[in-house]
């Protein structure tokens, strides 16, 4: 295992995969799936409990960058360029994409199917799963907000999901893995509303949709400075990872003590201190993953 | 049986698959390439029968659970390619159909949509503000008022749940400490973006793991008022009972991550205009000096409704603040405020005096005038670790007085005084492992030169100086994860000297000096614990106290000295039923001793016909308060329930005793226990119903409460039970239409020996906003108060005023016309014990005021 520190500035650089220029090391781990047509911004809701019990409710905005068949739904920070970000509005994000467990989605990629990378400490992992219907039932109209939104319900891997779409916006995509509707999906909550996402705003844009093959991290180099290291995903099947969420974040002591299932580091993880200007250490990541020193209760977006 | 149902299954399958229909197809765009994602709709009669969509290769399969009997539509619909319909007949069970699409340029409608109104995370609660905005709305103030659980006093002070908030921060920067008024009155409401309520709040971020029951505001403005500057000219104009007004403000301001500023100026000869702003609600803004303590100034009666000052005030403020760091900030603020005020009220003063019943009538007429400039430095290293704050703080206080009162004779009264005050306060803690070690000194030097009071031909001065010095320290020790020991010890040493000198023609001149110490070490161990799962929180104490007091009379030689052991146990607890829900008990004994005034038993003259003269023992007080409240929350059903009842009992070593003939009145302390009783319940109800802009609020509150005291040389006990009902509401009926109306009911009763009293009082108050468009907000306000004078005598009283506020992009207009029934007198009825003052206040006549107030920002 290596132990290293890092200055935070430098953690700016490993954020965005939407940045201008990178390195030849960091390009070579980019897969452009396509160009965007358009940007939607969710506000991502979740309520759990903190870990002494009490209520919160966490929130985060998310992107979903749609192109023709295909779209991305990730973090609205790391959608933004690097010269966007607020140095300490990051760290927040950081920490709030941990505590709320939110995953990066490319559907349509590879076709027919999604890929998902989501982190559980200390590990990175990636999964390749179907893109399989949502039955959907159609409601009665609504009209909202200048667009023409409608109802519908659907059932998703054990949850029922109260969405509206906007069919003036004619995709089938929808924030996390909702989609199949005749209609761009602007909210959706699932049957307790533990789970909200809801559209604040559109972008015309037109930007590559990036699928990341390795995952990079910023070190220090030997000559002074940070050198890019990439590192692999860690493949695994949905069910292996619905095993996985059971036995780690989804366990009953996670929230208090978020390390309880960590193993013994290998020699190639690397633990990292980020450090603010002044040296005082600001967070501590492994392998590029967040670690929290307490979280928030895990609510599932999926149950089978 | 089994058998057949399967049979009847699977022939029920076999009919349904038949009704089945299926369209196909493959859709590609005139370069022949397949477009994947469009979707696919088959309408009929406006209805979607089914709809799906293209995959990778633009293939498509639609079914439909029934041939439909009519002709349907198939509608191609693809973000980059226009529209298609086909009209089709189905007749077969399979119907193929192609589609070449056409490309368009992507128009969609860039849109934002309002964030969600509040946001509810740990003790947090985030007020998205521009959800609750009404129309007329222009300051900050404004918009904070609309938020529910918040209330804005009319002196400006923020209370959530009926609690007042310890800190107002901006972007998370504490620039203006008590002086918020001077952001909630300046920064308009549009550029205030979130409010964020933060309930338990621990300033001191090395206090994270302690308990708190401070409450927080932060302001998050819209980039349109951060890293530029931007400011508020305003200007009025008007006209008061034939009197011209004027009003002169400018504000500037500049927010950025790391540095903030805001300079005012403001005067007026009307209104509270140029003094509102620098209010400061944490009580820093006086100075009090035993000598003006003891010879204070005339005011007249307040009545609770209608503008009964004639003010001319003014100031100037300069405040910055620099974020050296995550930690580290410097705060300088300085302010300068001039205020003349006078009024003028009758008040009969019926005195029960054993049943004599001595009538007094008086007439009051105080003019003051008042001179504050304050400057003060401060300097905080607010670290997780670590805190170290310093304080530099100077002050001082001009005061001139009169107050002719018209009884039997017309008697000139006038009074000079001026007051000073100096401090530094210095407050350090360091974390030590898993215990903090903390170190705090105050010094402050408060003195009154000279206070001079000149009644009739009579002549009363005073001079005082006072030295507090009061150093601290405290450690903590942890045991466990949820056990805590804190022994904070406290040194508190203060020098006390007044000198009062009364001149009265033909007699001797009375004088006394006073001068001692009081040395007063404590210490105060406690220990709290919280359960694992944080919702019970228990806290055990006692305030430890040994009181040395050492005073020397200089005229007479006389000492007066004591030392004495206090011990005041105290016991909190709370438990959170769940983040909306939680219940506290508080309850504790508080001893109070008396100060040197106690030793001034020279008589004092504090108006023409009044002096007083202490009983020479220093009086002790004994109390023991108990608390219990619950407060009930909805965040996201914009409910709140707070709900607190509580328990006071009193012990003192003297008894106030009060003598009144026709020509004068003499009150005294005597040598004698006295015990006062008081039980009191409150409960308060919020409700937000935003899709009607409407803010709902109930409040109800009762007492009981028995005193005892002297009059004419005999002890009375007094009773007393009161109850008040409050209910108001802000309706939005319409979207051009505003409606604010309240009411109260209160009733209270009196008894003691032989004699009872009852009195009640209602008040109503409606208010009619009109917005004939967006920008123009007609207003109207009526208020009536019926209240109980005498036994069967009741008063109505009537204020209406208007207003018309034209809200431009850079400039808001405003026209206020005040007590347009020019309603000149406003009388009421208090009591106190077994005493009844009845008051009748001048109030201001017609008053008409034009304003303008600009919006100045650098693009």
């Amino acid at each position: 295992m290596k132990k290293i520190s890092l200055l935070f500035a430098a953690l700016l650089m490993t954020f965005s995969a939407n940045a201008q220029t990178y390195s030849e090391d960091f390009e070579m781990a980019l897969d452009t799936v396509g160009m965007s047509k358009f940007t939607a911004v969710y506000d991502y809701t979740i309520r759990t409990t903190d870990h002494t019990g009490k209520a919160v409710t966490d929130t985060i905005l998310l992107a979903l960058q749609v192109g023709e068949g295909y779209w991305k739904c990730t973090p609205y920070m790391r959608f933004l360029p690097v010269k966007d970000h607020n140095k300490e509005h990051l760290w927040d994000v950081l920490h709030q994409e941990a505590l709320m467990h939110i995953e990066t989605i490319v559907s349509g990629y590879p076709e027919g199917k999604r890929t998902i990378h989501e982190a559980i400490a200390p590990y990175c992992y990636e999964t390749v799963e179907d893109k399989e219907a949502i039955e959907w039932t159609l409601n009665e109209a609504d009209i909202d907000s200048g667009y023409d939104y409608r109802r519908a319900t659907g059932e998703f891997r054990g949850k029922t999901w109260n969405v509206l779409y906007a069919e003036n916006i004619p995709t089938t995509a929808g924030p996390w893995k909702l989609h199949g509707l005749p209609g761009l999906i602007t909210h959706a909550a699932d049957n307790d509303s533990t789970h909200i996402f809801k559209f604040v705003a559109l972008y015309n844009d037109s930007l590559p949709i990036i699928h990341e093959k390795y995952y990079v991290l910023s070190v220090p180099s030997s000559g002074g400075g940070n050198r890019l290291v990439t590192k692999q995903f860690q493949k695994r099947t949905h069910e292996q990872m619905m095993d996985l969420r059971k036995k780690t974040i989804g366990s009953k002591v996670y929230a208090s003590n978020p390390k309880f299932s960590f193993p013994e580091l290998g020699p190639n993880d690397l633990d990292c201190t980020i450090l603010n200007d002044d040296c005082t250490p600001r967070a501590n990541v492994i392998n590029g993953v967040t670690v929290l020193d307490k979280a928030h209760t895990y609510q599932p977006l999926e149950l089978e | 049986m089994k058998k057949i149902s399967l049979l009847i299954i699977a022939l029920l399958m076999a009919l349904s698959a038949s009704a089945q229909v299926k369209v196909t197809g493959r859709v590609i765009n005139l370069k022949n390439i397949p477009v994947a994602d469009v979707i696919i709709k088959c309408v009929s009669e406006g209805k979607t029968l089914a709809f799906t969509s293209t995959n990778a290769q633009g293939q498509y399969t639609l079914e439909l659970r029934e041939m439909p009997n009519r002709a349907v539509e198939l509608q191609f619909s693809h973000i980059s390619y226009e529209k298609e319909n086909v009209k089709l007949t189905l007749t077969e069970k399979t119907t193929e159909q192609d589609m070449v699409l056409t490309d368009k340029q992507v128009t969609l409608k860039e849109v934002k949509v309002q964030a969600q109104p509040i946001i509810f995370q740990g003790d947090t609660l985030s007020y998205n503000l521009a959800s609750f905005l009404g129309k007329g709305d222009v300051t900050l103030e404004d918009g904070l008022k609309r938020l529910p659980g918040i209330d804005v006093t009319d002196n400006g002070t923020i209370k959530y749940l009926g609690k007042a908030i310890s800190h107002f921060y901006i972007e998370g920067m504490d620039m203006l400490g008590g002086r918020y008024n001077l952001a909630t009155q300046n920064i308009p409401a549009e550029y205030a973006t979130q409010v964020d309520v933060m309930k338990h709040h621990k300033h001191r971020k090395i206090d994270a793991d302690e308990e708190s029951d401070d409450v927080a505001l932060n302001v998050k403005l819209s980039n349109k008022a951060k890293f530029k500057p931007f400011g508020q000219p305003a200007a009025g104009i008007g006209l008061r009972e034939d009197d011209p007004l004027y009003a002169l403000g400018l504000t500037g301001m500049m927010f950025t991550d790391n540095f903030q500023l805001l300079g005012s100026a403001k005067g007026s000869n009307h209104g509270n205009f140029g003094s509102y702003d620098i209010i400061d609600h944490f009580g820093n803004n006086d100075i009090s000096t035993l000598a003006t303590d003891k010879l204070g100034k005339w005011n007249s009666a307040r009545p609770p409704l209608g503008e009964y000052l004639y003010q001319t005030n003014a100031y100037a403020s300069l405040n910055g603040i620099e974020k050296m760091d995550s930690d580290r900030q410097v705060r300088m603020n300085a302010d300068y405020a001039y205020e003349d005020y006078n009024s003028s009220s009758s008040t009969n003063t019926l005195y029960f005096a054993d049943g004599q019943n001595i009538s007094i009538n008086e007439e009051n007429r105080p003019h003051t005038r008042l001179h504050r400039p304050m400057i003060e430095a401060r300097y905080e290293n607010n670290g997780n670790d670590r805190y170290f704050m310093d304080r530099v703080n100077m002050k001082a206080q001009f005061e001139e007085n009169e107050c002719p009162v018209i009884a039997t004779d017309v008697n000139n009264q006038n009074r000079k005084a001026t007051q000073l005050a100096i401090s530094n306060y210095l407050a350090s803690t360091v974390r030590m492992g898993e215990n903090k070690l903390s170190f705090n000194s105050n010094i402050e030097f408060v003195r009154a030169p000279k206070v001079c009071l000149n009644m009739n031909s009579i002549s009363q001065t005073g001079q005082s100086t006072t030295i507090t010095t009061d150093h601290s320290t405290s450690f903590t020790i942890r045991l466990g994860s949820k056990w805590r020991i804190s022994l904070p010890v406290n040194l508190t040493a203060y020098y006390n000297m007044i000198e009062t000198s009364l001149h009265a023609p033909d007699d001797a001149i009375l004088g006394q000096r006073l001068d001692g110490w009081v040395v007063t070490p404590w210490a105060s161990p406690s220990t709290d614990w919280r359960s694992p799962s944080g919702k019970i929180y228990m806290s055990i104490g006692a305030n430890l106290q040994w009181r040395n007091m050492m005073y020397r009379s200089r005229f007479d030689d006389k000492k007066t000295t004591m030392s004495e052991l206090f011990a005041e146990p105290r016991l909190s607890f709370r438990y959170t039923f769940s983040g909306t829900s939680e219940m506290s008990f508080h309850s504790a004994i508080y001893n109070s001793v008396g100060d040197i005034l106690d030793l001034l038993t020279t008589p004092v003259q504090t108006n023409y016909r009044t002096t007083s003269m202490a009983s020479g023992v220093i009086g002790k007080n004994q109390v023991w308060a108990s608390s219990l409240s619950y407060t009930y929350q909805i965040p996201f059903s914009y409910f709140t329930l707070t709900a607190d009842a509580g328990w006071t009992q009193g012990k003192r070593n003297v008894l106030s005793s009060q003598y009144v003939d026709e020509e004068s009145t003499s009150t005294a302390s005597i040598f004698r226990d006295s015990h006062t009783k008081n039980a009191n319940a409150n409960l308060s109800i919020s409700k937000n119903l935003l899709t009607l802009s409407t803010k709902l609020q109930f409040t109800a509150s009762g007492s009981w409460g028995s005193s005892e005291s002297m009059s004419q040389g005999k002890v009375v006990t007094t009773y007393g039970n009161s109850y008040s009902f409050k209910g108001q509401a802000t309706v939005t009926p319409l979207p051009w239409m505003e409606i604010g109306a309240n009411g109260q009911y209160s009733r209270n009763y009196t008894w003691w020996t032989g004699n009872h009293r009852t009195t009640d009082g209602e008040n109503a108050s409606l208010s009619l906003s009109v917005f004939p468009i967006d920008k123009i907000e007609i207003k109207g306000s009526y208020d009536f108060v019926r209240s109980q004078i005498t036994d069967n005598q009741y008063k109505n009283f009537s204020l209406l005023s208007a207003s018309v506020q034209y809200k431009a992009s850079r400039a808001v207009w405003k026209l206020s016309l005040n007590n347009l029934l020019n309603t000149r007198h406003y009388r009421y009825t208090t009591f106190n014990a077994t005493d009844r003052y009845t008051m009748d206040c001048h109030l201001i006549g017609r008053t008409i005021m034009l304003t303008c107030k600009l919006n100045l920002v650098k693009k």
